[in-house]
Order: C-alpha cells, then sequence, then structure tokens
C-alpha cells in the first residue's frame, strides 16, 4: 500500500516535471523565435521613392532660419513627391563661397535649389545639373536681381516697419521712451525702406521719445560697449526696440549686463537661435521674426509651379510672426 | 468532432505505445537513447542555428558601416591615382585610376537611383549623384591631362577635388548616421542575443531534464518488473509460494520471462501439492505398516507365550499318538495327529504367507478337531475352485473366520448348524472369491459396524482392538484377519460381512486378487 503510494507520488512528480520542462521548452522556443524576430542586421527602415530632389542650402549663420525652412518644405514634400535635401556646412566659422553651395547642388543634381542668399555673397554662377541645365532656384533673405532665380521670397519691409512701430506704441501705451536700436547696413535698400518707415510710422506720436542708436563703428569701441554705455547714458528707457537678430541680441546682453532685466522691455526682430533663446528666457518681451516653416512650404510650392506651368510668382513675401511673452502670437 | 479528434489522437498513441512495448527489451532500450540523444541533437543543432544566426545577425550590425567604408576607400585610392596622374602623368597611375575607378562605379551602382523621403536614403541618393559626377568629372580631368589641355585639366581637376570633397563629406556623415543606427541596432541585437543565450541554456537544461526523464521513465519501466521477478524469486528461494502471479500483457522478453515465471510458479505449486499428497499417503502407510508391525509384534508375543504350550502339547500329543497306536487305539491315534498337524502349522508358519491349498489343508484339520470335540452338530459343506488352490494370501485366515462361525453364529444350534466354504476363481475380475457362510444366529449389526470401523478408522487397530476385546473378546481374531488381508493385499475391499439373504446366518467374503 505504502509502496503503491509511493510509486503515485513518483510518477505524478516525473509527470510533473516533465510537463513542465515541455512547457519551458515551448515558451523558449516561441520565445527565441520572437527575439530571433526582432533581430535585424540591416537598416530597418521602410523604402521610400520619389521623383523630385529638392536642395535647401545656405550658410551656417543662417542654420537655425534654414531648418526651420526645410522643416516647412518636408511638411508639403510628400504631396509634391520630392524629397528635401538640407546642406549647411558644418562650421560657423568657415565661411563657404555662395559658389561652392551652387556647386554641390550641381554635383548632386538637384531638381531645384532654395538658397539663403547672404548680401556677402558676390562673384558665382548659378547652379547646373549633369545635364549643363540650370537648376531651378528659390532664393530667401537678400534679393539678387542679377541672378536668374524662379522666386524670391522676401520679408516686406515696409510693413515690417509699420508693424513693430505700432506693435511698440501699443506697449507703451501711447508713452515712454524708446531706444531703436538699428545695426543695420543703411546703404541696403531694403533697410532703408525698413527704418524710414518705422521711423515714419512713430513720428506722429508726440508722448513719445525716441531715441535713434548712433553705432560708430570706427571708434575703437566694440560694438556691445558702445551700445551698453548709450543705454547706460539715457538713464529712463521704457522699451528697446531692436531691428536685426544682432541688435536683439545685443539688447538683451546689455539689459542683463546693466542688471536691467525686466525693467527695461525689449521688442526684437530675428531668425536666430540666440533671439529664440532670449524671448523664451523672458529676456526679450516680444519678438518679430520671418515665418521660415512658411517660407518652406512657398519654396516648394513656388517650384512645382514653375515645373507644371514654366513660370512662378517672381516675388512671394514671407509672412511675419510675432511672439508675445504672454504667449500670445 | 472534437471528441473524435481527440480519441483518434489518443488512439494514435495508444498504438504508437503498444508498438514500442511490443519491441524486445534490446529495442526498447536502443529506441529510447536513440531518442532521446535525437531530441538533444535536435536540440544543440537547433540552438547552435539559433546562436549562429544571432551572432552573423550582431556582426552583419556594422555591415552598411564596412560597405561604406569600402566604398570610401575605393574612392580615396581613385582619388590618389587622379592626383598622380595630374602630377606625374604615368601609365600605372592611369591604369590605377581607371581600375579603382571600375570599383567604386561598381560600387555606386547599389547605391539609391531615385530621391526618398527618408534622410539616409536621400542621402545614399546624394552619394550617388556625387560619385557619379566625381567620375566623370575625373574622367574629365585625366583626358584633359592626356591631351595637354591646361585650361581644361584645372577646371575639371578643381572641380573633381571639390566634388570628391563633397563626396567624402557626405559619405562620412552617412557612415556617422549608418553607425549611430547600427549603434542602436548593435545594442538591440546584442541584448537580444544575451536573451537568446539565456533562453538557449535553459532550453537546453529542459531538454536535458526531459531526456533523463524520458530515460529514467523508459528504463525504468523495462527494469521495474525484473526488480519484481528478482523479489518474487527471492521468496520462492525462501519456499514462499504464497505470491501473486505477474498476468503481464507485456510482449516483450520481460513479458515473456513473467510469464513463463507465472508458470513456473503454478508448476511449482502443483509440484509441491502432489509431493505433499504423495507424503501424506506414504505417511498413512508408514503409520499402517507400524500398525502392521505391532499386530505382527502382538501376534509374535501372543505365539512366543503359546509357544512352549504348543510344542509341549504338540511332543505330548505325539506321545499320545504312539501310545494309542501301541493299544491299537486307531482313532485316538488319528486324532492326536490332526491335533498336532494343525498345531504344527501354526508352530511352522507364524506371520508368513501361505497358499489356498495350504490353508484349506489346515482348515480340514480344525474342522476334524472340532467334529471330534461336538460330534455331528455342525455341518461342513466345501466347494472348492481346483484352480484357486495356487493363490497365495496371509496364513491363519480361514481357521479364524470359521471359528468365529462355530463360537458366535452357532453357538446356540445343538444340531443342523452347517458352515459353508465356497472357493471359485472369477475370471471376470481375476480374483479368487472365498466365501465363509453359516446358518446361525448372524451378526450383530453394531458389532460388524465395530469392527469395520475399527478397520477403517485412523486410529491404530491394536487400540481398537482392545476395546473390543472388553466387549466382544472373540472378535480380536476377525479384526485381526482383516487388517492383515489388507495389508498384504493393498486394498480396502478384500474383506466384508454380509447377512445371508434368507436372513439366517451370516457370510463373510473375502476378495483374493490373483497374482
Amino acid at each position: 500500500m505504502q509502496q503503491n503510494k509511493k510509486n503515485r507520488t513518483l510518477r505524478f512528480f516525473i509527470f510533473s516535471v516533465f510537463l513542465v520542462s515541455i512547457i519551458v521548452c515551448f515558451i523558449v522556443i516561441i520565445f527565441n523565435l520572437a527575439a530571433i524576430q526582432s533581430q535585424s542586421g540591416t537598416y530597418p527602415i521602410p523604402t521610400t521613392r520619389r521623383d523630385y530632389s529638392v536642395l535647401i542650402t545656405g550658410d551656417a549663420e543662417n542654420e537655425f532660419f534654414l531648418k526651420q525652412v526645410y522643416e516647412g518644405s518636408t511638411i508639403v514634400s510628400n504631396f509634391y513627391d520630392s524629397a528635401i535635401q538640407y546642406h549647411i556646412p558644418d562650421l560657423k566659422t568657415q565661411k563657404n563661397s555662395m559658389q561652392s553651395l551652387f556647386n554641390y547642388a550641381s554635383y548632386t543634381n538637384a531638381d531645384c535649389v532654395v538658397v539663403y542668399m547672404d548680401p556677402d555673397f558676390e562673384d558665382f554662377t548659378p547652379p547646373v545639373n549633369s545635364s549643363m541645365e540650370k537648376i531651378p532656384l528659390i532664393t530667401v533673405g537678400t534679393y539678387f536681381p542679377e541672378i536668374s532665380q524662379v522666386s524670391h521670397i522676401g520679408v516686406n519691409y515696409a510693413e515690417l516697419g509699420k508693424s513693430m512701430a505700432q506693435e511698440s506704441v501699443e506697449f507703451l501705451n501711447g508713452s515712454g521712451t524708446i531706444y531703436i536700436l538699428n545695426t543695420l547696413d543703411m546703404e541696403d535698400f531694403y533697410n532703408r525702406t525698413f527704418v524710414n518707415n518705422l521711423n515714419a510710422s512713430l513720428r506722429d506720436q508726440e508722448e513719445i521719445v525716441i531715441v535713434n542708436s548712433k553705432i560708430h563703428r570706427n571708434s575703437g569701441f566694440s560694438l556691445e560697449d558702445d551700445i551698453r554705455q548709450q543705454i547706460a547714458s539715457l538713464g529712463q528707457i521704457d522699451l528697446i526696440l531692436s531691428l536685426s537678430e544682432q541688435g536683439t541680441i545685443l539688447a538683451a546682453q546689455t539689459v542683463l549686463d546693466l542688471n536691467m532685466g525686466g525693467k527695461i522691455k525689449i521688442i526684437g526682430f530675428g531668425n536666430g537661435y540666440e533671439s529664440d533663446l532670449y524671448f523664451e528666457k523672458g529676456i526679450v518681451t516680444e519678438l518679430f521674426k520671418v515665418d521660415a516653416v512658411d517660407i518652406g512650404k512657398k519654396a516648394v510650392q513656388e517650384f512645382f509651379e514653375y515645373t507644371a506651368n514654366g513660370s512662378a510668382n517672381s516675388y512671394v513675401t514671407a509672412n511675419i510672426q510675432l511672439l508675445r511673452n504672454r504667449g500670445e502670437k | 468532432m472534437k471528441g473524435s479528434k481527440t480519441k483518434k489522437r489518443n488512439s494514435f498513441f495508444r498504438n504508437l505505445f503498444y508498438a514500442f512495448q511490443e519491441r524486445s527489451v534490446r529495442s526498447q532500450i536502443l529506441i529510447t537513447f536513440f531518442s532521446a540523444s535525437l531530441i538533444l541533437a535536435c536540440i544543440v543543432i537547433f540552438t547552435t542555428n539559433i546562436l549562429r544566426g544571432t551572432i552573423t545577425t550582431v556582426g552583419e550590425s556594422y555591415q552598411t558601416n564596412a560597405d561604406l567604408d569600402k566604398y570610401l576607400t575605393l574612392l580615396s585610392e581613385t582619388e590618389a591615382a587622379m592626383e598622380s596622374y595630374m602630377q606625374y602623368r604615368t601609365f600605372e597611375s592611369v591604369d590605377k585610376y581607371f581600375h579603382f575607378e571600375a570599383l567604386s562605379e561598381e560600387q555606386a551602382q547599389k547605391l539609391r537611383d531615385k530621391p526618398s523621403s527618408i534622410e539616409v536614403q536621400q542621402k545614399e541618393y546624394i552619394i550617388k549623384q556625387l560619385s557619379y559626377n566625381y567620375f566623370n568629372l575625373s574622367g574629365n580631368a585625366i583626358a584633359a591631362r592626356r591631351s595637354n589641355s591646361n585650361a581644361r585639366i584645372n577646371t575639371y581637376y578643381n572641380k573633381s577635388v571639390e566634388c570628391y570633397s563633397f563626396l567624402k563629406d557626405e559619405i562620412l556623415s552617412l557612415n556617422m548616421m549608418y553607425f549611430q543606427s547600427n549603434a542602436r541596432i548593435y545594442e538591440s541585437n546584442k541584448a537580444s542575443m544575451t536573451i537568446i543565450i539565456n533562453a538557449s541554456i535553459v532550453l537546453m537544461f529542459s531538454i536535458l531534464g526531459c531526456a533523463i526523464l524520458l530515460i529514467y521513465i523508459n528504463i525504468s519501466r523495462v527494469i521495474q518488473p525484473i526488480s519484481a521477478i528478482s523479489t518474487v524469486a527471492t521468496k520462492v528461494a525462501d519456499r514462499d509460494f504464497d505470491i501473486e502471479l505477474f498476468n503481464s500483457t507485456r510482449q516483450d522478453e520481460i513479458g515473456n520471462i513473467c510469464r513463463a515465471f507465472d508458470a513456473m510458479i503454478i508448476s511449482i505449486r502443483q509440484y509441491v501439492d502432489t509431493i505433499w499428497e504423495k507424503a501424506k499417503k506414504e505417511n498413512e502407510l508408514r503409520e499402517k505398516e507400524i500398525e502392521m508391525r505391532a499386530l505382527i509384534t502382538d501376534a509374535h508375543f501372543k505365539a512366543l507365550q503359546e509357544q512352549i504350550q504348543p510344542h509341549f502339547l504338540f511332543n505330548t500329543l505325539n506321545t499320545g499318538a504312539g501310545l494309542a497306536l501301541m493299544e491299537g487305539a486307531d482313532k485316538t491315534c488319528y486324532f492326536l495327529e490332526q491335533v498336532a498337524d494343525f498345531l504344527r502349522y501354526n508352530i511352522q508358519h507364524p506371520g508368513h504367507d501361505a497358499t489356498i491349498k495350504d490353508e484349506l489343508g489346515m482348515l480340514d484339520n480344525y474342522i476334524y478337531i472340532m467334529e471330534v470335540r461336538f460330534g455331528k452338530r455342525y455341518e461342513f459343506i466345501k466347494e472348492i475352485d481346483e484352480d484357486a488352490l495356487i493363490y497365495r494370501m496371509p496364513n491363519m485366515i480361514l481357521q479364524p473366520v470359521v471359528e468365529n462361525c462355530i463360537k458366535h453364529g452357532l453357538k446356540d444350534i445343538t444340531e443342523n448348524g452347517k458352515i459353508k466354504i465356497q472357493v471359485k476363481v472369477n475370471s471376470e475380475t481375476n480374483e479368487t472369491d472365498i466365501k465363509i457362510s453359516d446358518n446361525g444366529c448372524g451378526f450383530d449389526s453394531e458389532l460388524k459396524e465395530k469392527i469395520l470401523n475399527a478397520e477403517k478408522s485412523d486410529d491404530t487397530v491394536i487400540v481398537k482392538s482392545s476395546e473390543i476385546n472388553q466387549n466382544e473378546h472373540i472378535s480380536t481374531g476377525l479384526v485381526n484377519v482383516i487388517a492383515r488381508l489388507k495389508f498384504y493385499f493393498k486394498r480396502e475391499d478384500v474383506f466384508s460381512i454380509l447377512d445371508n439373504p434368507d436372513g439366517k446366518g451370516t457370510t463373510f467374503y473375502i476378495k483374493i486378487p490373483n497374482v
């Protein structure tokens, strides 16, 4: 009887162990197969195929802006069966020539080049593909009338000047002191238009005191010191209105240096990373910027309008964004 | 439907099991080991393949980097050859250029032909475009150098160098992309590999456990009956036959052994029973022999007691017979001679056998004496078959029976008493029938029962006879006669006492086998 009981227990034990082993084996095999399935020796991405390659290029200085342009063009690229290529030289200090960027576009046989034109560029040959045909060019930034381009996407500076003036007046509620920080090259036609329209809009405001910055380029002082001295000597300033990216950064740094953060408000202009950073930190109260994402979209749209019709809008106005630190646009 | 499928499956496994069980033990053990080995081999092969695949996959993680690196090396060689040709214009360098350019082009063909929205693929497309432009520009530079066209040399050389620079940058950029992606893949694969290795170890141990269990179960199945047989054999060796039979249904050697063992145990049991029966019978015979010897000893004792008396009487009778003869008393002389013959028979054949003829002769002596003694009170009638005279029987059988008739059957008869002696050979049964009957008062049934039961009883005859002696002293002779007849012929049916059909007297029926 006891022997039978022992045998039964042993059989039960053996059967249990056997069953557990089989289950473990089964699970492990499934587990292994799943693990193997999850393994991959090659690049695990799907393949897509597009018919057009659009190159977005420019100087490293405008990398932040061009990235946004790239983002915008990527948004619409699927719709236009195009792939967007982004090419910016690595180092900001390495000043690539316009020709070099165009050569790159030529060597890569881009179907379209969206390029940020720097005013310093000169003596360049537009890009051509391997068949020696001109590659459609869409320019952003400085307009060069001497080169053949499908479209130029630019800012309406007259409108921008008016908008900034109006925003400044509203910001000060009609009274106060505005320090206009202008680092722009006034020999440039667009800059002059911009500044003239701004001044014209502010001229009627009797209770607003306007102080224009005076940049002494050959004074022996650095630009930062020059601006700091001016602001410090002025005493009461309610608002600094900066007209450029460089000016916005300078204004923010000066306010911080003078420990006037929060006391002196800044309305700036810029599309760069730094101006965005100061705005996010609240040092720049309001920021005017060109809508680069929209420019990207418009550039692709213009290229495909050109491809479809053989012509496109030669001048396209870029949208201006106003970022307020209260979160309003 | 589902039930029938399950039944079919069960039936299949049951058939498989029976098929396995019907094989020889050697085959069963071999199949078990081969199955276990096969399972282990399969799992080792499976695991090895998995590990090999995993290692290969992990190794392939950086294959794209390796391929791109190889391509860059070829391009570098192409560029170096071109520069060398530009500088020295040697045949070797141009040959080297075309060699590497062809190899590079072969590699470039593997790259994407069309743009893609995926960054890496777009990069491949760009590299391909740059590569073909580079091949074109460098080829033009080589051609310009061959034709010594300086203006074209500068143009194409500078462009090809610039293009190569872009190409190199793009390749490095793509390589970095690949590297980042591959690093992730590598880490993922490595983690998977660790999991797979650990899981494989668990799998190996599980399968090993299963294989060991399989071997254990099957070997136990084979060994267990042997162990049971061993236990039973030990019991049998200790003369313990009270064991359960195996009743095995197995078809292999173990089953055969079990069945043979069962048959052997049954056979041993039967043999033991036979021996037991035989021993019992022998024991009974031995007891009867002892009993017989006791009777003989008793008879001898009595004979010895009476020996002096018969010898003395015998001598006296002979003297008397001589005296009678001298005196001319012939009848007395004859009588004394008959008495002397009767006594001589008694003295000369104590405990031996004799022929029926001898017994009848002695009976004649006795009858004469009785006739002289009691006169013509009884009539003795003899019907003797001459063929029966030669057969042998124990001596001193007939006289006690006749004496019993005279002393008991005819004790109250004063005239017309008859004692009939019939001896006849029964050819059908090959026996000699001796019937001694009287027409006396008959045999008391109770006494008859006692005499016959005294013989059939397991108790010794001596005791019984002594008991009978106390009641019926004369019956001792009959008991003795019956016992000796049975012992002599080793049969039970040699003596019977029957009442006569007419209701008067008794017949003593003795059956003597004719041997």
